[in-house]
């Protein structure tokens, strides 16, 4: 059975916008794709903002992997009237469709400290004034935050040739992204590139005095030309106040990525994508990624499902990668936290390590540091097995 | 149907073509990825189709071959 609609209202010029537009043109979707975004320089890639691109002096690029045959318009959802699929926006009047697809990602989260002028990554333009702030002769930076993106920040920043600190909340750098393992190791990749580091501190205040910056961690300041705050992102779901969809931790959707309704109903027409989506796993919670790859996954599987067929994109592992002081790191799987890490392959004239995680067969999941041969071998062997 | 290549401008060694396909793919040591010789058409294949889907980079992409069999455009691989 198929279920295409006719006319399709995307909300975000994202990465899974882009698969769900290709996949469906590739299953035969002779329809129209509507699609809106607020950001002006949409689409766009946002690995590259927080490593190349801070780097480098070109502008931003538009994505190579967006579908030329789909124009964007630029305009801002304020509202989505859920029962008639149709988006408000703030200019351009309002877009009715068969079909409503919410991809609007998601946004920094700000510190309820934070002075207004402190510095984040998240969009283009969020990278360029970082970057003409460094131009400028930035000499110092505080990170406020050390999950990848602070971490990548980090490792950019200091091989520009800047004294960068990094501060956060949790024990490690990156704790969510290894699930609490690998604490030591990322550490001493800060340290072996000058970077200093507080970890389990909580930052009091956040001044500036003239040009330079203090940050206040357990009673004592810390000093930087910047700040840049990355303490984590939340999903862009404010516009969707009024929808009487379940927005209690991003959009509440099915496995299918059919919205839901804070009243557990489905909200027909109405679905969701990409990092703003929390869809239901098969354990049966709703679970949020803020990943690239699973992105494109629930824009292929949306795509799949319009088209009338069981999809099993979503049934791939999780992988996710950053780039960490020279070092290319990989995830293959959900890293379970209380499982035992073995290192089971290393190479140490070239940082390269594997590590296993999880002592089943069915929870093994893998992190690959610079190996991304044994890296592949193994997350085959975990596909193959599933 | 197209010839697949991959883009080493924007192949950045993720190796994740290769774990999905290994019968089209080849990696380097470092992960970055080339199409094996003799297996350009293979991009209908299913598994190449999920590896085409899951490159994190977007760097295998298909080049339109016209009926003379000149290669007519480059375009994004779906």
């Amino acid at each position: 059975m198929t279920r295409l609609p006719d006319r399709v209202a995307i909300v975000g010029a994202s990465v899974a916008s882009a698969m769900l537009i290709e996949r469906s043109r590739e299953l035969g979707f002779a329809g129209e794709f509507v699609v809106v975004d607020s950001d002006p320089n949409a689409p766009y890639d946002r690995p590259p903002l927080s490593k190349q691109f801070l780097l480098g002096a070109g502008p931003v690029e538009p994505a190579e992997w967006w579908p030329d045959s789909t124009p964007i318009l630029n305009a801002k959802a304020i509202g989505l009237l859920t029962g008639k699929r149709a988006v408000l926006l703030d200019k351009l009047g309002e877009v009715a469709a068969d079909a409503v697809v919410i991809a609007t990602g998601a946004g920094s989260i700000r510190l309820p400290n934070e002075p207004a002028d402190v510095l984040s990554l998240r969009t283009a333009q969020d990278a360029v004034t970082l970057r003409s702030a460094v131009h400028a002769g930035a000499i110092s930076a505080i990170i406020i935050g050390a999950g990848t993106i602070g971490a990548e920040l980090a490792s950019t920043l200091a091989q520009r040739g800047l004294a960068v600190t990094v501060v956060d909340l949790a024990q490690q750098p990156m704790q969510r992204f290894f699930s609490g393992h690998l604490g030591e190791e990322a550490k001493t990749w800060m340290h072996q590139a000058g970077v200093v580091t507080h970890f389990g501190v909580a930052v009091e205040s956040i001044q500036k005095t003239d040009a330079r910056w203090a940050v206040r961690v357990s009673g004592v300041d810390l000093h930087a030309d910047l700040v840049i705050s990355a303490v984590g992102a939340r999903p862009n779901t404010e516009w969707l106040s009024d929808s009487e969809l379940d927005v209690s931790n991003g959009v509440r959707c099915t496995a299918e990525g059919r919205a839901l309704l804070a009243s557990g109903e489905i909200a027909d027409g109405i679905f969701a994508i990409g990092d703003v989506a929390a869809r239901q796993s098969e354990d049966g919670t709703y679970r949020r990624f803020e990943s690239w790859t699973q992105a494109q996954r629930h824009g292929a599987a949306l795509a799949e499902y319009f088209a009338g067929f069981e999809s099993s994109e979503l049934e791939q592992a999780p992988y996710g990668w950053t780039e960490q002081f020279g070092r290319k790191v990989q995830v293959h799987g959900m890293l379970p936290s209380a499982g035992e890490l073995v290192q089971v392959y290393a190479a140490e004239e070239r940082n390269a390590a594997l590590y296993r995680v999880g002592s089943t067969e069915e929870e093994a999941a893998w992190i690959g540091v610079n190996a991304p041969q044994q890296f592949a071998q193994a997350s085959m062997g975990l596909t193959r097995l599933s | 149907m197209g010839e697949i290549w991959v883009d080493g401008a924007r192949c950045q060694g993720h190796a994740r073509c290769w774990a999905l396909a290994p019968e089209t793919f080849e990696i380097d040591e470092e992960g970055y990825s080339h199409v094996l010789p003799g297996r350009e058409n293979s991009g209908d294949e299913p598994n190449v189709r999920k590896a085409i889907r899951n490159c994190p980079e977007r760097a295998i992409r298909e080049r339109e071959v016209n009926e003379a069999g000149e290669k007519a455009s480059e375009v994004a691989a779906s």
